[in-house]
């Protein structure tokens, strides 16, 4: 096993090689539009006002990061946290974590990926840790899964290496327990 | 504060990427063993107030992780509001890869920091911190991943997950669509929809909704001559689940919008309507 390859870590970067995505690399950012929007977003509420005092209504939301912003990476979505009629620029500074989608040059992940393949690279670029949790641990593991899951829907003989790409049903199943700060064993398909 | 060590990459077999993989798993690694979790930072940018305001305004810390350009990393420790003017810092730290006349090197400086009675906030976590970036360079990030598959089983363990029910009545359930475009502009539309394909033949195409086989969307093509028409048929089968369940809401919407879109992209008079049942002839999926 590669010391990069951690299927576990919803960090750790993902590099795929694709030889079969269509049209050239429009699957692969594609593939990463769709997913976006796959996210569903979660209410929540946030205290605003004097003393932050007031309660409002709120939701974590994955949002597209326009295209000027996004540069060198051509794609990025951040889950922030939106209030109730806010707009998404304000919002956007309000993040729980960022992703960040690049297309590379052949041959830049070589030998990982061969050369002939198309190769692109899904990155966390921003998160956040609180109380010693990740913040939106779910939606980033949703979103890594949909996108992995799209493109080898599309490329049978797609290379995936990096982190977490698998979604398993038992995170989703209520009263799962939490494993300890000292390192517990994760849940197991 | 700065900090110089000439190293990067390890010369490590184990890690066969590019430099920019293995130095943000330091940086990652670093962070995340950090265990914050227990740091607070005060709201207060200077001075003392009552202890009663100063309780109130004592809020967990944040510990952010960015990497700000394809070279560079900033971890912060402090407090967050959408307002960048009123973000409070106790201390950030940056993360510089950039090779110099000597070969490849990294710089460690902590650009923003806040003191208190002649001491920096939170500055244990701060020290350990950047001595734990600089081990990372310069013995090699051989485990880096175990700290964050740790905070990834903490993450999903603890995550906060849907509470509410999908709605899933209101989504269409059949849509048809009149368009001028041609079956090949249609077939391009069609690979652009970016949901996993789980059937495909030249002219239909069923893609997954959701987590499960089971609910999907078909298309079929029909040739009328001078126009197209595309027949849809959406299979919603609900879960029990209400996460799944809004996974699925939000990737039948998804569909739609995108389908909607990409052909009226090349065709804006493109005529859409859905129906609250499956069009006739698209229940079954080809394979």
């Amino acid at each position: 096993m590669k010391a990069w390859d951690a299927p576990e870590s919803l960090l750790a970067p993902l590099v795929i090689g694709a030889s079969q995505v269509t049209p050239g690399s429009l699957g692969v950012l594609d593939a990463f539009d769709a997913a976006v929007g796959c996210v569903p977003a979660a209410e929540t509420e946030t205290w605003v006002g004097p003393m932050k005092r007031n309660r409002q209504s709120a939701s974590i939301t994955l949002q597209p990061v326009n295209a000027e912003l996004a540069k060198p990476y051509n794609r990025r979505a951040r889950l922030v946290v939106r209030n109730e009629g806010e707009a998404a620029d304000i919002a956007a500074h309000r993040w729980w974590w960022e992703v960040a989608l690049v297309v590379l040059k052949d041959g830049t992940a070589m030998p990982a990926i061969g050369q002939d393949r198309v190769t692109a690279l899904l990155e966390v670029t921003r998160f956040t840790i609180l109380s010693g949790t990740m913040r939106g641990a779910w939606q980033l593991a949703l979103l890594r899964h949909l996108w992995s899951e799209s493109l080898r829907s599309q490329d049978a003989d797609i290379q995936i290496l990096g982190g977490q790409r698998d979604w398993k049903m038992n995170w989703i199943t209520p009263a799962a327990p939490a494993p300890s700060a000292a390192g517990s064993p994760g849940r197991k398909k | 504060m700065d900090f110089r060590s000439t190293l990067l990459p390890p010369a490590d077999e184990t890690w066969i990427t590019n430099g920019g993989i293995i130095a943000g798993a330091v940086v990652r690694s670093a962070a995340v063993s950090l265990r914050a979790s227990g740091a607070r930072s005060s709201g207060r940018t200077k001075g003392r107030g009552s202890p009663l305001v100063d309780a109130f305004l004592n809020m967990p810390a944040s510990l952010w992780v960015e990497r700000l350009t394809l070279q560079m990393w900033s971890v912060t420790l402090g407090l967050r509001d959408a307002d960048p003017a009123r973000v409070r810092y106790d201390w950030q730290l940056t993360v510089r890869c950039a090779p110099d006349a000597s070969g490849a090197a990294v710089q460690i400086q902590t650009p923003r920091y806040r003191m208190t009675d002649g001491a920096l906030v939170h500055g244990d976590l701060h020290d350990y911190l950047r001595e734990t970036i600089a081990s990372g360079f310069t013995d090699g990030a051989g485990d880096a991943q175990d700290a964050e598959v740790l905070i990834s089983r903490i993450g999903l363990a603890k995550a906060k997950w849907p509470t509410t029910q999908a709605a899933l009545d209101s989504l269409p359930r059949g849509f048809e669509i009149q368009t001028s475009l041609s079956t090949d502009q249609l077939r391009h539309a069609f690979s652009r929809i970016g949901l996993p394909i789980v059937a495909g033949t030249t002219e239909d195409r069923a893609w997954r909704l959701g987590l499960s086989d089971d609910s999907r969307a078909t298309v079929i093509v029909s040739d009328l001559g001078e126009q197209r028409r595309v027949t849809g048929s959406l299979a919603i089968v609900p879960t029990g689940n209400l996460t799944a369940d809004q996974i699925l809401r939000h990737s039948a919407s998804t569909f739609c919008n995108r389908l909607r879109n990409l052909i009226r992209q090349a065709d804006a008079k493109a005529q859409w309507q859905a129906s609250a049942s499956a069009a006739p002839g698209t229940g079954k999926v080809s394979s």
